[in-house]
Parts: C-alpha cells; sequence; structure tokens
C-alpha cells in the first residue's frame, strides 16, 4: 500500500560514487527491499500479527516506539481541540437555538462558519505572529518550556493556541447540530409541559430541551477522530507539536514506511477504541439503552 | 476559592515570567527546523545532523577559517616533510594527542580510529558514503596512540576527508561487539569524545547536552546546549524576534529581510564551496548538442538572479569552483546575459522559432526542470530560469520531487535538467565527475586530468590540472553554474566565538560564550 | 426544492452571490486578467497593492490579481472535478449496498468505514506521494478519499427508501430491480445529496490548501489558491498581501458554499444534524 517504486530509503545510497549497483542491492537485501513489493508488504503483515511493526529507516528503532513516543502529545492537542470546539459550539448552537432574532442566528452562524472556513495553516501563522511574536501572550510552539519544570500550567499555556486553532474548525458543526435539535424540540411535548407549568421558553429549552439534544451527540465524537488526525497534522507542524500528525507527515517525506503504516495503524486503533468508549458512554448516559 | 485562584495565578505568572529565562542563562539553544534522525556517525547524510554530532564528536583534523588544517583528536597534521606522510602519498602516519576521552573516561586510543575505518567499510552496513575510506587498505596499530593508515594508492583526499563530519571516531570499547551496528540502541543513545554529551532526546521537541566536564580541550563555557526543533516558518520566526534562539543554522535567503530586521541578532556567511547549478542530461536528445547547452546559459541574467534572488551575496561565475577555493580557474569561458546569443545558438542547433516556443522536424522544444519541493527560495530561482529559458522559446516545464526522490531520479538518467546545489571540499575528491556524473559527461580527455589529479602528491601540479579541467568544463557546459550558494547563519548579537568554517559550524563549540 | 425557502435565507443567498462572482471572475481570468500569470519581473518584485498593481506583485514580481484569477480556475474546478467524481463514486457504491444489501453492503461497508476511520489528509499524502500531482491526479486522489461520506448518505436514504410505497409499486409491477433503483429510488435521495455535495466541495479547497501546506499539492508554477497562501509562507511578515488575498478568497468561497448547503437544506426540507 505504501512502498513506492522510486525514492526508496536504500537509493539514497546511489547517490555515492562508490556505491556499486551490487552495494546497493545488497543495502535493499539487508532492508528486505530487493523483494517485491507484495512480498514487503505480506512481510510486514505477518510481522505485524506477531507483533512486531517493523523498525524505522529514519530513527533506527522499532517503529512502534516511535509512534507511542507521539500518542501522547496528539491525544491531548486532539482532546483539548475537541473540548474547544464542543464547549464554542454547544455555546454558540444554544444562543441561536433560544434566541428568536434573527440577527443573532445569522451573526452566531458566520462566526461559527467563518472558523471552519480559514486554512488552519494560516490561522496559525497569524496566531503565532500576533499573539507570540507581538504580544508574547503564548509561546512560540512546543508542549513545553525546555529546561523549565514541567507542570500543569506550564503545559497548559503551551496547548492553549493549538488547541483553539484546531478547535476552531468543528465549532460550525456542533453549533449547527445543537441548534437544529433546540428547534426540533421546541414543539415536542416535555418542553410544552415544561412551559405549560410556568417555565419561560429558554428555561424550559435549557432544562428539558438541551439534555436530549446533546445525549446523541456522544455518539458522533469518535467519528471526528479521522478529521481531528487530519487537522493535527497542519497544526502540529505550525505549533512544533511533537505528536502523531507531525509524524506522519515527516515519515512520509523521509520515505520511512514502516513509520508511515504504523502511525495510520494507530490511528484506526484509536478511532475504533473511541467508538467502543462513546457506545459505553451512551449506555451509561440513555437508561432506555442496555448492554447484554 | 479566593486565594486558590490568586495562588493559581501567582503559579501561573512564574511559570511564564521565570522559570523559562533563568535555565536558559548558561544554556546554548541551537534552532533546528528539522530533527535529525539518529546520531551515530557515518549513518547519516543530513547535514544538520552532522552539525549535531559535532557537539558530541571529535574528528582527526578540523579546517580554521583560513582553510588550514589543525590538529583536533591527532596531535599533529601530518605532512611529507614531518614523516606523516610517505614520499608517494600513499601512507600516513597518525599520532593521536594524548589527553582526549570517550564520555564514560576510556581514553581515545588508535584501536578507535580502526574500528571507525571497519565500520565504514563494513559492506554489511548501510553506510552512505565510504569515499576515501574504502580506498585504504590497512590501518597497523603499533601502539595506542598511533595508526599507520596505508593506501593502495597515492591518495591526496584523506587529510580532507578526515577533516569532515565523515570522519568522527567511534568508541570500539561499546560498539565492537554489538552485533547489529544498523539498528543497536547506540543511534539514539551515543556516547562520544566531544565538548557535549546527550543527556536527553525528546522526540520532536528537543535534544540536550551537557557539557563534558573531561573534555581535553578544556569543558566548554555553556554548560548545556539545547537543539530545538521547530519545523514551522512562521514559529521559526517568532522564536527569533522572542529571543529564545542563539543559533540558527541554514537560514533560508527569503528570511534575509526579517533577519535584518531584528536588533538582538546579527547575520553570519558561513564560507563554503558549493555552487547552486543546473545539471543537464548531456545524453538527453536535445541537450547532447553544446549549442543548446550554451544557448540555456546565455539566455539566464545571472547577474539578476543573484542580485534579486540570493541577496546579493554572491556573484556568478562560470568556473566549477568558487573563486574561494585555492584551485579556482580565473581564465574560463564566459557566458553573460545574452539573449540574442542564445536564440542564434538555438537557431543553429536547428531549433527554429514556432509560435511562442521553438521546434526542430516538428518536435517542439521542451526542457524538463526538477527541484527539490518545499523551499520557498529554490522555487523562486527555479522559476526565473523557467521564464528565461520560455523568453528564448525554450518551453521549460516545472517538476518539483521530494527531496526523497531527487537523488535517484538524477542517478537513474530519468532528467533533461535539475536544480541544486553542490561543492567539493578543501581537498575535492571530483565525486560528481569521476563517480555520480549525474550530468553524464563523457568528455574522457577532461575526465582523465581528474583521474591524474587524483595521483599527484605535489599541490601546485594539482592546482594547475584543476585549472584545465575547469577550462574544458566551461567550454562543454555540462553544467550551468548559477552562483555560488550563500549560507546564512543567524547569531545572537551577544555570542562570541562562532566561526563557522568550510567543514562545521560547531567545531570550536567548547570556547563559546556569552 | 421550495426556491422561495431558499430566497429568503440572507446568507444562502449571499453566498450564492459570491461563488456565482467569483466563478465568473475565474472562468473569464484570461480576458479581464492584467498580466501574464508567469511574467516575472524581478526588478518589480513584492510590490504592495498599488496603482500599478491593484493587489501587488508576488516574490518574483508576478502580478497578483492575475494570479489570483488563474489560481481561482484551478481551485475552483478542482472542487467541481473531486466533487462530482465523488458524487459518482459514493452514490453508486452507496447505491449498490442500500438497494441489494447482503454482501454488496458488507464490502461497501467496510471500504466506506475503514477509509473515514483514516485521517483524510495523510491517505492523500499518501496517494500523492506515489503519483506526479497535476490537476487530474490530485483530483483522483481526492475523490478517493472523500467518497465514503456520500456512500454513506446515498446507502442510508436506500435502505429507508426502498420500504417505502413506490418501491414497493414498482416491484409488485414486476420492473426489474435496476430500473426500480434508479428510476424512483435515486432521485428520491438527491436532495440529501446536493447538500453534502456542497459542503464537501468546501472541504476539498481546505484539504487541497492543506495539502500545498504540507508539500503534496499544486506543483507551481500552476497557480491555486491553496498554493498561493502556501508559497505566501515565506513573506508573511514582509508582504502580508500575498497571504491576505488567497487567504480570504480560501476563506469566502468555503463560508459561501457552507451558506448555500445550509440554505439548500433548509429549502429542501431537511433537518440540521
Amino acid at each position: 500500500m505504501v512502498h513506492l517504486p522510486k525514492g526508496g530509503p536504500a537509493d539514497v545510497y546511489a547517490a555515492d560514487p562508490s556505491a556499486t549497483p551490487e552495494a546497493i542491492e545488497r543495502m535493499k537485501e539487508i532492508w528486505g527491499l530487493d523483494q517485491p513489493l507484495h512480498v514487503q508488504y505480506g512481510r510486514w503483515v505477518t510481522r505485524l500479527v506477531q507483533g512486531d511493526w517493523g523498525r524505522s529507516y529514519v530513527e533506527r528503532r522499532e517503529a512502534i516506539e516511535v509512534v507511542a513516543d507521539r500518542i501522547g502529545p496528539t491525544l491531548r492537542l486532539t482532546g483539548a481541540a475537541l473540548l474547544v470546539g464542543l464547549v464554542a459550539g454547544v455555546g454558540l448552537g444554544v444562543l441561536a437555538g433560544v434566541s428568536r432574532s434573527p440577527g443573532v442566528q445569522h451573526a452566531v452562524r458566520v462566526v461559527a462558519v467563518l472558523g471552519m472556513s480559514v486554512p488552519t495553516f494560516w490561522s496559525g501563522a497569524i496566531v503565532l505572529l500576533v499573539f507570540s511574536s507581538y504580544l508574547r501572550w503564548i509561546p512560540a510552539g512546543g508542549v513545553g518550556t525546555i529546561g523549565g519544570d514541567a507542570n500543569l500550567l506550564d503545559a497548559l499555556w503551551h496547548l492553549a493556541a493549538p488547541a483553539l486553532v484546531l478547535g476552531s474548525v468543528y465549532v460550525a458543526q456542533w453549533m449547527r447540530y445543537v441548534q437544529a435539535g433546540l428547534e426540533s424540540v421546541a414543539d415536542d411535548d416535555y418542553v410544552r409541559t415544561a412551559r405549560a407549568k410556568g417555565l419561560n421558553r429558554t428555561r424550559a429549552l435549557l432544562r428539558h430541551g438541551l439534555p436530549n439534544v446533546l445525549l446523541p451527540l456522544v455518539t458522533v465524537l469518535g467519528l471526528e477522530l479521522p478529521r481531528l488526525l487530519s487537522g493535527a497534522m497542519v497544526t502540529e507542524v505550525v505549533f512544533s507539536w511533537p505528536g502523531i500528525g507531525r509524524l506522519l507527515h515527516g515519515s512520509l517525506v523521509a520515505r520511512d514506511y514502516p513509520v508511515v503504516l504504523g502511525t495510520l495503524i494507530v490511528a484506526g486503533m484509536a478511532v475504533l477504541i473511541v467508538n467502543l468508549i462513546t457506545d459505553l458512554l451512551y449506555g451509561v448516559l440513555d437508561p432506555r439503552v442496555r448492554y447484554a | 476559592m479566593r486565594n486558590a485562584r490568586r495562588s493559581l495565578a501567582r503559579l501561573l505568572v512564574a511559570s511564564v515570567l521565570t522559570v523559562a529565562p533563568m535555565a536558559a542563562a548558561q544554556t546554548l539553544t541551537i534552532l533546528f527546523p528539522q530533527e535529525p534522525g539518529s546520531l551515530f556517525p557515518h549513518f547519516d547524510l543530513l547535514s544538520l545532523a552532522h552539525e549535531a554530532q559535532d557537539l558530541l564528536f571529535d574528528r582527526l583534523f578540523a579546517v580554521d577559517e583560513q582553510g588550514a588544517y589543525l590538529p583536533v583528536l591527532a596531535a599533529e597534521v601530518p605532512t611529507v616533510a614531518n614523516g606523516g606522510i610517505s614520499a608517494d602519498g600513499r601512507v600516513y602516519t597518525i599520532r593521536l594527542r594524548e589527553g582526549p576521552t570517550w564520555h564514560d573516561g576510556t581514553p581515545v586510543t588508535s584501536a578507535d580510529l580502526a574500528f571507525t575505518w571497519r565500520v565504514i567499510t563494513d559492506p554489511n552496513l548501510p553506510i552512505p558514503t565510504r569515499t576515501v575510506w574504502q580506498d585504504i587498505v590497512s590501518i597497523d596499530t603499533p601502539d595506542a596512540r598511533t595508526a599507520v593508515v596505508t593506501f593502495g594508492d597515492t591518495n591526496v583526499s584523506f587529510l580532507g576527508a578526515a577533516s569532515f563530519a565523515g570522519a568522527f571516531l567511534l568508541p570500539s570499547h561499546l560498539l565492537q561487539d554489538v552485533d547489529d551496528l544498523a539498528n543497536a540502541p547506540f543511534h539514539r543513545a551515543p556516547v562520544g569524545n566531544g565538548a557535549f554529551r546527550l543527556v536527553e532526546w525528546q522526540a520532536g521537541s528537543f535534544l540536550r547536552f551537557e557539557r563534558h566536564d573531561a573534555y581535553w580541550d578544556g569543558a566548554a563555557h555553556f554548560e548545556a546546549v539545547v537543539i530545538r526543533i521547530v519545523p514551522g516558518s512562521e514559529a521559526q520566526r517568532t522564536v527569533l524576534s522572542r529571543g529564545e534562539a542563539d543559533l540558527v543554522l541554514q537560514v533560508a535567503l527569503t528570511e534575509l529581510p526579517f533577519v535584518d530586521g531584528l536588533d538582538a541578532y546579527r547575520r553570519i556567511s558561513v564560507p563554503t564551496f558549493a555552487n547552486w547549478q543546473l545539471w543537464l542530461n548531456n545524453e538527453d536528445p536535445v541537450l547532447a548538442d553544446a549549442r543548446v547547452r550554451r544557448a540555456l546559459v546565455h539566455a539566464i541574467d545571472r547577474e539578476t538572479i543573484a542580485d534579486a534572488l540570493l541577496g546579493g551575496l554572491s556573484r556568478p561565475d562560470d568556473a566549477i569552483l568558487p573563486v574561494s577555493h585555492w584551485a579556482h580557474a580565473d581564465d574560463v569561458s564566459r557566458y553573460p546575459y545574452d539573449a540574442a546569443a542564445a536564440e542564434r545558438l538555438l537557431d543553429e542547433a536547428g531549433w527554429v522559432r514556432a509560435g511562442a516556443g521553438r521546434a526542430r522536424d516538428g518536435q517542439p522544444l521542451v526542457v524538463e526542470l526538477i527541484n527539490i519541493a518545499g523551499q520557498a527560495d529554490r522555487l523562486q530561482v527555479v522559476q526565473a530560469v523557467q521564464a528565461y529559458w520560455r523568453a528564448v522559446g525554450v518551453q521549460a516545464e516545472i517538476r518539483e520531487v521530494d527531496a526523497a526522490s531527487f537523488v535517484p531520479t538524477l542517478s537513474g538518467g530519468d532528467f533533461q535538467s535539475a536544480y541544486g546545489f553542490f561543492g567539493e571540499g578543501q581537498e575535492p575528491v571530483w565525486n560528481l565527475w569521476l563517480g555520480t556524473n549525474w550530468q553524464r559527461y563523457g568528455n574522457q580527455e577532461a575526465l582523465g586530468l581528474l583521474r591524474a589529479y587524483g595521483v599527484t602528491v605535489e599541490r601546485e601540479a594539482r592546482r594547475e590540472l584543476a585549472v584545465a579541467f575547469q577550462r574544458q568544463v566551461a567550454e562543454d557546459v555540462p553544467v550551468i553554474v548559477l552562483a555560488p550558494r550563500p549560507l546564512l547563519a543567524v547569531v545572537r548579537a551577544d555570542l562570541q566565538g562562532y566561526a563557522p568554517t568550510t567543514t562545521s559550524s560547531l567545531w570550536n563549540v567548547h570556547t563559546w560564550n556569552r | 426544492m421550495r426556491w422561495r425557502t431558499f430566497i429568503r435565507q440572507p446568507l444562502g443567498v449571499a453566498g450564492a452571490v459570491v461563488l456565482i462572482a467569483l466563478g465568473l471572475a475565474a472562468a473569464a481570468a484570461p480576458w479581464i486578467a492584467p498580466f501574464d500569470p508567469n511574467a516575472i519581473d524581478l526588478r518589480a518584485m513584492q510590490q504592495p497593492p498599488g496603482d500599478a498593481h491593484l493587489l501587488g506583485t508576488d516574490d518574483l514580481g508576478r502580478d497578483v490579481l492575475t494570479r489570483m484569477l488563474f489560481a481561482g480556475r484551478i481551485s475552483l474546478l478542482l472542487a467541481l472535478v473531486v466533487t462530482a467524481l465523488s458524487v459518482a463514486i459514493g452514490t453508486f457504491l452507496g447505491a449498490l449496498a442500500g438497494f441489494f444489501g447482503g454482501w454488496a453492503d458488507r464490502l461497501v461497508s467496510l471500504a466506506t468505514d475503514s477509509l473515514l476511520s483514516l485521517p483524510v489528509l495523510g491517505l492523500a499524502m499518501v496517494a500523492g506521494s506515489v503519483l506526479r500531482p497535476n490537476l487530474w491526479t490530485l483530483a483522483l486522489v481526492l475523490a478517493l478519499v472523500s467518497w465514503p461520506t456520500l456512500s454513506r448518505i446515498t446507502r442510508a436514504q436506500m435502505l429507508t427508501l426502498r420500504e417505502r410505497t413506490y418501491a414497493e409499486a414498482g416491484r409488485a409491477l414486476g420492473l426489474r430491480p435496476q430500473r426500480v433503483l434508479f428510476r424512483h429510488l435515486l432521485p428520491n435521495a438527491v436532495a440529501p445529496l446536493i447538500v453534502a455535495a456542497t459542503l464537501l466541495s468546501a472541504q476539498v479547497l481546505l484539504v487541497e490548501s492543506a495539502l500545498s501546506f504540507l508539500g503534496y499539492g499544486m506543483r507551481p508554477p500552476t497557480p491555486s489558491w491553496g498554493g498561493m497562501l502556501n508559497e505566501a509562507q515565506a513573506f508573511y511578515r514582509q508582504s502580508p498581501w500575498l497571504a491576505v488575498f488567497p487567504g480570504l478568497a480560501i476563506t469566502l468561497t468555503v463560508a459561501a458554499l457552507n451558506f448555500v448547503g445550509d440554505a439548500l437544506r433548509a429549502a429542501m426540507g431537511g433537518r440540521g444534524g
């Protein structure tokens, strides 16, 4: 799937005048690159099943170690971005959903949609330029102060900007979802009952409508992860964040196939795990769903 | 609640304002755009990896700012006069300095040199370049301080090779019993003999080095060195504008206006013998005609490119060794910007005007130009060349490839022209001509001059051979020299001691101070 | 489709106006552009917007307005082609899966789920690193990673529609399944597909610009908005206009497509989600 015909890792040795064709062949043999692609791929899959992900050509250690080093930062970044997107999205969605002023609704929608329409490598650079270079409010990237004490505040201070930039992309869809949900439950019986009991529209919607709107939202969270990882590939490069996305980018550029494949495996597994968790969570939150 | 909030705020302020600057006071911070994968010498061609290894490892010799050899691990520079080099240039006797130790305290010995040679030439290891070292027949070690290096034939390049990053010594006592050196833990946890040792490596973030207190030339002034990995170009500018780095190597020329606007930094031109050049495939049906190749040089306004796109930092030349090189040839054929001459030569070669382009026997004149993707300053030059060629009717098409496929594309001959830089060292080994020969230059008479060069011990005689070769190349135009490659470093104004040479930026890092 | 509902959505109408204006300008680029998009002038580099060059010049002295117009052609054409390809692949496979069920459904769903569980950008980079990038290979790559959302929508529509009366009536009349599928079911699934396709085309513009940033987009000198924005990276501080105009073009177009998509959804009687 990812083994490429030209520009493999052994090819850098063709640059060397002393590297005879035999020597290059020998090099490929050492790395198993002399075999046809489907054989290489078959070998890789066989070893993968046995728990061997292969070795990184660049870092010269187990690909699984290389990938494992990068999981933590990416989890932090995507988790925080998800939170940003959810909080802002639900907030704006509620605002638009309970408001009956078209002006407010349009304004909210414009803000949310603009957030998702700006290329993040551009907005990220502007954030660095304004808030780090000129105003000095945020650091110049990275996960923590190098040489400083590792503490929670320092970590959050570094996390804020990349999480905001990455999270802003997802505000619009949550907003749209919550707004539509609130509008659709506005006429449901329980909301009407609450209003009949004397609650005003806003209170009735928030207290009785919102929980029913938010509950199904849990199930779609898992589907968001691949998109978050896509976004992280860009954000992590912009903010020097040592995560999976940047690793995937760097490995593709360096043709470090075992790491490329390992990264994709981890991404796929993460989606499976998150889907499982959200399913279970949904069961806990919604008493109507019970697992045998 | 209010108390908690206040102490939270105080903590925030403390972590923001005090922790960073205080910890950085005795630390030298170097900004890298890319992370080296491994720090095991000899396994990597990435020049930034070599710079990082320079903190950890010493070589036998260094080249100083004037281009003279300095002994580093060696006690003296061998010459024919002091008996270090045999009269026929085949045998080098290296005497090692008393005092250098590995970071674990073990002395550096001649056995380490012999071991390093065996590793570099081990056919079972993926070592990218074995130039010069592969011509060694034996290294004898009569005692711990003496190594007798014997070549099969006269070799004039050994001192040059032993001054490059390719000559970092390896600790034989730690590595000789390791089965699989290609995948040894040493790649990520190296033990060296240089002024600093590696203490922490946070993948994707930074590498942290502390000084080697027992360094033979006196412990470094800086307590620690941090290599900070910053891939994004705006993040790099931000780090500099906040004053958080002491040194950035290989700064893109497109950053010149930004860099010049920084008060706390100055820029330094790093000496290099490399030229920006266009490889022409001399076996290509279109480019095999020397008139076409000459037309392509005449068509390019190299003076304007040098002024506008190379920061005015270098002047175009037609000799393949730059002016700063001791073997540079002055009187070679010149190809000034002359669009009319270019058109005339193309007409002569049978490529006549057809609309906006040119054609011969109904075939349009198309030249593909290969470039490595992703670097703004390269892309500028390539697009400028494209426009100049199009102006004389050559339909130039740019093909951008990534770095990994550039070399195989050229060595495979699957190209017409390609943009890149190439430089010989202090002692040219003529790889580009006798080895890779990507341009497929077939003038055997000219190449014979280089073969003679390789076995001529006397330096002045060598210079004459090199000059004769440069004249012939300027006549044949197998490659188009654009201009010497300006190499820029940006250093903090208060950093003292940074003195880059053609072989290394960090060779004297232990003497740096702030 | 209720046009009156669409007209009553001010954001949707504004979006449509922006799209039509940009589309017309891009289509007319060769006739209205003031300069040659690839003509360099090393003596007029990085000139700020002014009289001679309305939007300034870039790092090789090329007219930014001209390049913006030509880049618009490429970017909008790319979005169009990718969307068309994705709709074709997605509806075909989704309809197959939803209508026939069984192993066809399992196969298509497996492909859809696996593609949807991986980062689109990563997949596009992997595919892009094998192919020589031009407009068509890039479109193919993007379509290959974009069709699953459309296939999913079509499949879901098929599942609900095929039990509806007109499908059953068709079957009862003895019509061949293909006929039922293409004549009766697909037309009823068009509304949600149009909305999804609109939103997808917005996504394509963003993915193209991200790919440019990561080094796998349209290769120079062919200008695309994403490519121009990426090239401007080196000049954010010296010549901000190089980034501002392509950045605004992308943002405006993506936002406009989203507003139009929302308005279409409302006009076609769909609900949010």
